[in-house]
Formats: C-alpha cells, structure tokens, sequence
C-alpha cells in the first residue's frame, strides 16, 4: 500500500545547507532509528512501519486512520517557521525530546542528547528537500499580553473566531462538527478530523504562545492553514488565542458516538 | 403498647423450615414448556431496560447488574484492593481509602431530584470501617469518601429524596460509646447509644449526628426532605443476643428535619472532635419513638410518599406507619402508636418491603423463604375494619432460599413501575453446579406486572449482595462517558519525562498504543520513585495497564484518565513494566524498562 503525496508546499530555494552532520554521526543516527523510530516511520521513512495505522481517532461519527509521519515528503507540522518552510534543528530535536501530546509519538529524553541529534541527522536523509532547502526563520513570538483569557478578550476572539471563519472545520462549538469537517483530508490524501477544541490539549501545545504560534505556521501538510496573512491584528490574534482557551476550559466529559 | 398482639415466633424452629419447589429440568428430555423468561431474554446486543446497582458485602465493591438480563456489567471497587483497575494501589484511591483496606457495604442508594434518581451520584456505606463512598455515575468510579466519627455498625444510609440530595444520612447499628477512647467503664453498656449521621452530599463532610440511647439499623428518608427514618432493634440497650430480644417491643425512630434544622441554627449542641453532636434522646424533640413489634429490621416509604412500611423480623408483621401523621405525632397531638395505622400479619421472618406504585407492597420472608404480595390499603381497610378469614395478602411466591432485601423497579422513587422485582436470596444450595463449602449466591428476578409473581432467572451471585436498586435506563445513560477530561486530573501527562528532587524520582509516562511514553527509565537503588500514567489514546474502550514486574505494582487507566503510584526502588535489576490491559495487535511489546541502578 502506497499513499501518493498529493500536495507538496515546496519553496524550491536554492540555499546553501548550514552545518552539515558527519558521516558518522549519520551513521549512529541509523542505529538509533532502526532501535526506537523504525517500527512506526518505516525503513524507508514513509510512515510505513510494522505499526501501520497509529491509531484510530474517533468523532462525531468519523473513525478515521493516523498514520506516523512520513518523512519522505520533508512536510513537517510543529514548526517555529513559516508555512511551507522547514522547520529547525531546535524543532525537531524539542518534539524528538518531548513527543507530541496526544499521539503516538512518545517522548526520547531517556535517550542521550547527542542520540537525538544524531537521529535528526539520519531522519533528513529521507527528503532530498533537505539537500535543497534551508530552514525557515523563526517567527518571534512575544508573551502573551495580559489581557488573554479576559472575558472581554473571549467575547472578542468569539468575533474572530466567527470572521475567520474557524467554524467551517472546528463547528460553532469548537467541536470539531464544521461543514467542512467530514471532507478534510491531508495531503496524502486521509482522511482526517477537525480538532475538537473541548477535548482539551493540543497536539502543538497548548500555552497561549503555542496556539498563537499554530495560527501562525499553519500545519503543513493538513488544511490548517497559515493565518499570519488573513488575521493581520496582533490583538485578533490573541482574542482568538483567548476564545480557543475558553473552549478548551469548557470542555465536558464526553461520550462518543 | 400494651394493645399490641403478641406475635413473636420461634425463629429457630422455623429458620430451615425451607421450601423445597423443584426447577423445569427435564433429565429425560421430554418436552418442556418455554420459559417465562423468553419474552424477557435480552438478545445479543441489545441492551437492558434497567441498570441494577447492588452492594457487594464484605467483597466490598458495588455492582452494575443488566436488568432484566442480570448480567454484570462492572464491578466498582470501593472498599477493596482491585488489581483489575488499580483501587488501592493508586496515590488517588489510596488517598479515599485512608489506608483501610476492608469493607462491607451494604446499600448502595442514588442522589434524587424531586423524588427520583436524578443520574448524578450512587452513595454506598461500609459497615465494617465506617465510611460513607460516593461513586460518580458518569464515570461510575469513586470520587469521594468520608469517615463517620463516633459509630460503628454504619449500616442503613439513605440519601435525601427532595427537592434535591443536600443530605445523606446514615445510622449507627452498634451502640458504642460515643467517645470511644478506653475512657470510663467500657464494660457498661448503659452509657453506649447509637448516632443518626448527616453527610453534605456535595462536601462529602459530617453536618452533625443526632446522639440517641438505641441502636439504629436500617434508613429511610420521605419525600418531603423533612423527616428520616431508623429502625431499632436494640431499644433494650442489651449487649447480648439475650438482651436484645428482652423486650416485646422495639422502635421505629424518626427524625424531624425541621426541628434538627431549628437546633443547628440556634447553636443548640456540644461539639466533640469538631461534629456538632445533638441529643435525640426520647422527649427532646428531634425524635419520636413509635414502637412497632420486637427487632423490625428494615423501613422502606411507599411510592406515594404516605406511608412507611417496617418488616417485622421476628415478628411475622409489617407495620405501616403513616408519614401524614408525623407532624401531629411530633406536636403531640397524638400518640406516638397512633401513627401505626395497619400491622397484617404476612409471613414468617419478613426484612424488607418494596412497592409496584399500584398500591401493593412486596415483602421479603427470610424464614419461609417467599416473597410476599400485599394490598396497603387493603392492610389499612382490614386493621380499621377486621373481618374474619380476610387478609390483605395477595399472592405468594416461593424462591430459592432465604431472602434478604429485594427489590421492585423504581421503587425507592415516586416513579415506582411494577415491572420486575429482585430477590436477593442468601442462600443458593442446591440451584447451581456445586463448587465447594462455598457456594454462590441465588438472586431471582421475577415478574410483577401481572396479579400473580412469576419467577424469570435465577442468577448466581459471588458474595454479598445485600440491597440493589433498579434505575431505568433512560435516567442513568445520558450521563455516562466514554471518557473524562484529560485535565481533569491535576497532573494529566501529555509529554512524557523524568525528573528528579533529592532521592525523590517522578516519571510521567504517556500510554498510547502500542508505546508507553518512554522506552527506558533509569532510578537509583533506594529512590521514591512515582511514576504518573496517562492514556492518551483517543478512542473509547481502549485501557492501558500498567504493571512493573516484580514490584507489585499494577493498575488500568482509562481513555482519557490519569493515574499515578508511588514506592521504593528497593530492588536493584532490570524490570519490565509492561501494558497488562489487551490494547493493541502489537501490545505485548508495548513496554519499557525500569533499570534501579544498585547502591554503590
């Protein structure tokens, strides 16, 4: 079984590579690949491992498949730099050390730090994107302002919520039930679900920095878009970081159908 | 009193005096009828009418028991060690258990709105160390417990009944003295009473205790929020089997909220270890005293909210004590005795009494081994007008043996449907395959919708079912969830790691099939090692165990659930900890290695 990469955001720069890994510690990251991530990203790093399916995400009434990420495609989601770009070595070494909340990615900061280095290393030589692209700079992100969490600052950010038109995929009550939820697919082609904000955490972190940040990046490869263009008002930008807070704090024990 | 008949029987001459009625098996494979049960068999994959929520005795656990099915459906560990979910081996059932880890509970009652089962909250007693455990019904864990001070014998517990459960009260079966320290003569049993407890519903805390000179054993509350209800057998303070059937007469007690209300408010009790303590004692108000024949056993109130019913025991009566009469009965108006408006004479050893809502009242016959139907109004009619020959018993129906509680659907509600009745017998003898001294019990569901009971399933049941209560379905499932919140727990991991204070190791691991969070954790020979687990799977029906070899460690988490677990690395190796809850096709490999490096 095959699944054809369907859209590639690709910024064919022609960069000069920064630092590039040793031979060696290539070599090691092989070693530590085939030892902790091979089972689900595969041999040949398509997310095709022994594994399979990661597992299976329910909601409102949608079963769909997640399958661990292909590195071949060089599309990576939690990223500190803009849509479409590479994500840094600090970005991939933070969720290689931290895992990503709510998947089948676990954490590996019971491996040495040089392991996870050297692992980044190896895991690059599956894209040629890699050797023909750079990383993108990474967006500043400030603290957040007081005001977020305010109720005033939700009401507001239920306002963009609405302009924006987050309610397509995410549902007038964040639930994840848009129109458009039950048609969203990534770009291999699965489909895949809207987040459902009541369900609590994100998989891209759920601080207010870490969402405004989401907003920002988008997620590559799924139709969460950039919105750093559309939603040019640093204080929408937060009002809506606010809504999402509140979303996710109203949030019920659920039963699933 | 002294107009009472006298209508003690000989117990032991009738005790095993049981009816002997043959089952429908046909050995030679002639052609037997169809079972009553087959127009109430529930077909694979269909789901039950009922959900049953029974008590589980000194086990120490609740059950959720299919009704008309009888299938278990879970088991709720309470007051017990369960290595099938973790309770008692958690930092968070550790934490409600208070490190007892024995119970007995009893009867298991839900939270009410306006005289029915509102679907928020079960309460369960432990008679064996005191405490009172609420379970959540949207999740049907335990969420909260709370010691009761200054009893023992906590036996019947009932919550409030309208307009909502603020209160749940409880009683004291064992008079002890309430200051149960070594102090003064222990041997005295003069200076022994019983407590009627208060417990905040919400709080999960002890209001106050209403102090009396009796025992006070099963409870009751009526619909009105404004009284509660003991049954004594022990009014004659005895200290032995002797002493307590001295007397002709025992009690049914009954507490005016009103006026333990009007005491709260005006600071009219002494406080001992910070429970407001007040005297309920005969003559102070708080109470009357409405005798009814030697050692009743239980109370139950009628659907309608007029009427509450004692069961005899030794006597083989049913007294009806009208609840309308309270209040004059309170002002003394009348007497106490007055308010006993019918007392048939039912069946030998009666111990509780449920309701169809059609005016009849079953009752439970632990000696003759019967469940008994009767007409209340009937019983009324008969003790106002007696007429030769004519009873109010209806029909009887023998079951297969010794009947403790039994139960009606809805019936502790004004909602009350006389569709089906269990009874929780105590005895199962010869009814199953044999499987040693120790055999299962027998509890039988029967039909009640007709004039006549018809006996449906014997079902068998490990120990101890003493009550159950039989909620509709429609009231309990619109509040159970596949899963909780995943924050709901303080420490809920999403990022697996180590971290390290001092000697101190804490380990938060996320399980998402087929991985824990982390594939190694390394501690030190002597750390205190806490490992915190969270399932962060995202799809129902699909738990993680947890389990480190060698240790003794092992516990289930839930979707969505947190659950942590603390103790020493006191041996040194390599240990593997491993999921032991089926999650995965590649479960056996889900697990990590606990390396404790030995002291050097």
């Amino acid at each position: 079984m095959t699944r054809g990469l369907t859209v590639i955001v690709l910024l064919a720069l022609t960069m000069p590579i920064a630092p590039i890994a040793s031979a060696q510690d290539v070599e090691r990251g092989e070693e530590v690949y085939t030892s902790r991530c091979v089972i689900c990203h595969g041999d040949n790093g398509d997310g095709m491992g022994l594994v399979g399916i990661v597992h299976r995400a329910q909601a409102n009434g949608l079963v769909t498949t997640i399958y661990p990420r292909d590195f071949t495609a060089g599309v990576f989601k939690f990223r500190s730099t803009p849509s479409g770009t590479l994500p840094t070595d600090d970005d991939l070494m933070r969720i290689v050390t931290e895992g990503i909340s709510r998947s089948g990615m676990p954490s590996h900061t019971d491996m040495p730090e040089a392991d996870r280095l050297n692992v980044i290393s190896f895991i690059k030589t599956f894209s040629q994107r890699w050797a023909e692209d750079e990383p993108g700079e990474p967006l500043e992100i400030a603290a957040a302002p007081s005001f977020v969490g305010s109720a005033e600052s939700t009401t507001r950010g239920e306002g963009v919520y609405a302009t924006m038109q987050c309610f397509q995929c995410h549902g007038e009550t964040g639930v994840g039930d848009g129109p458009a939820s039950e048609t969203l697919t990534d770009s291999w082609g699965d489909q895949i679900l809207a987040f459902d904000f009541t369900s609590g955490p994100l998989k891209g972190g759920s601080t207010p920095e870490m969402i405004y940040r989401t907003f920002m990046t988008g997620l590559d490869g799924t139709p969460m878009p950039s919105y750093q263009p559309a939603m040019t008002e640093e204080q929408d930008r937060w009002d809506l970081v606010s809504y999402c807070l509140e979303l996710m704090r109203g949030a019920p024990a659920t039963q699933q159908d | 009193m002294s107009s009472l008949r006298p209508l003690t029987i000989s117990i032991a001459a009738a005790a095993m005096s049981l009816s002997l009625a043959c089952g429908g098996a046909t050995p030679d494979g002639g052609q037997e009828a169809e079972s009553p049960y087959a127009a109430h068999e529930v077909a694979p994959g269909e789901y039950d009418d009922y959900y049953g929520f029974s008590s589980g005795g000194h086990s120490g656990e609740v059950r959720i028991v299919g009704i008309p099915s009888m299938r278990v459906l879970k088991r709720i560990p309470v007051w017990n060690i369960d290595p099938g979910s973790g309770w008692g081996i958690t930092n968070e059932s550790k934490a409600m258990m208070g490190g007892k880890w024995v119970g007995d509970t009893h009867h298991v009652q839900g939270s009410y709105v306006d005289g029915t089962y509102d679907g928020k909250w079960l309460f369960v007693n432990d008679k064996a160390n005191n405490r009172l455990a609420r379970i959540r019904i949207d999740i049907f864990e335990v969420d909260a417990t709370v010691e009761i001070p200054h009893t023992q014998g906590t036996h019947g517990v009932f919550p409030q009944r309208a307009p909502t459960t603020e209160w749940v009260i409880l009683n004291s079966e064992f008079r002890t003295p309430l200051v149960n320290d070594g102090s003064g003569d222990m041997l005295d049993a003069s200076t022994y009473g019983g407590v009627h407890t208060i417990v905040d519903a919400e709080r999960m805390e002890v209001v106050a205790q209403v102090q009396t000179e009796v025992n006070l054993d099963l409870a009751a509350t009526d619909y009105s929020g404004r009284y509660s209800f003991a049954t004594s057998y022990n009014s004659e303070g005895g200290a032995t089997i002797s002493e307590m059937l001295a007397s002709d007469l025992d009690y049914l007690v009954v507490f005016s909220w009103d006026n333990i209300k009007a005491a709260l408010a005006n600071n009219d009790y002494r406080t001992v270890d910070g429970v407001p303590i007040l005297d309920g004692t005969e003559g102070t108000g708080l109470t009357a005293y409405i005798p009814v024949p030697k050692n009743p056993h239980g109370v139950n109130v009628s659907p309608d909210g007029n009427y509450a019913v004692v069961s005899g025991k030794v006597s083989p009566t049913a007294s009806v004590i009208d609840i309308t009469m309270l209040d004059d009965v309170f002002a003394g108006n009348i007497e106490p005795r007055d308010a006993v408006v019918a007392e048939p004479e039912i069946g030998l050893g009666p111990l509780h009494t449920t309701f169809d809502g059609r005016g009849n009242a079953y009752t439970s016959l632990f000696i003759d081994s019967q469940e008994v139907k009767w007409n209340i109004q009937r019983a009324i009619d008969l003790q106002a007008n007696p007429q030769e020959g004519e009873t109010a018993v209806v029909d009887r129906l023998d079951i297969h043996y010794q009947v403790g509680h039994t139960m009606a659907s809805m019936a502790e509600t004004n909602e009350a449907d006389g569709r089906y009745l269990i009874s929780l017998n105590k005895i199962s003898k010869d009814r199953f395959l044999n499987v040693g001294p120790l055999k299962p019990e027998n509890d039988q569901l029967i039909d009640i919708s007709g004039e006549s009971m018809v006996l449906l399933k014997d079902e068998s049941a490990y120990i101890e079912p003493h009550d159950i209560i039989l909620v509709r379905r429609d009231i309990i499932e619109p509040h159970v969830v596949d899963r909780v919140r995943l924050e709901e727990h303080p420490e809920a991991v999403t990022q697996s790691s180590i971290t390290r204070d001092g000697n101190r190791v804490t380990v938060r691991l996320t399980a998402t099939a087929p991985v824990f969070g982390l594939q190694e954790v390394e501690v030190n020979e002597g750390d205190e090692v806490t490992f915190i687990v969270t399932n962060t799977d995202e799809i129902p029906d699909l738990a993680h165990g947890f389990a480190i070899s060698n240790y003794n460690i092992q516990m289930v988490v839930g979707p969505f659930q947190t659950k942590s677990v603390t103790f020493t690395a006191d041996k040194p190796g390599v240990y593997w900890i491993y999921c032991t809850n089926f999650c995965h096709a590649l479960h056996l490999e889900m697990r990590l290695r606990f390396i404790v490096r030995p002291r050097s």
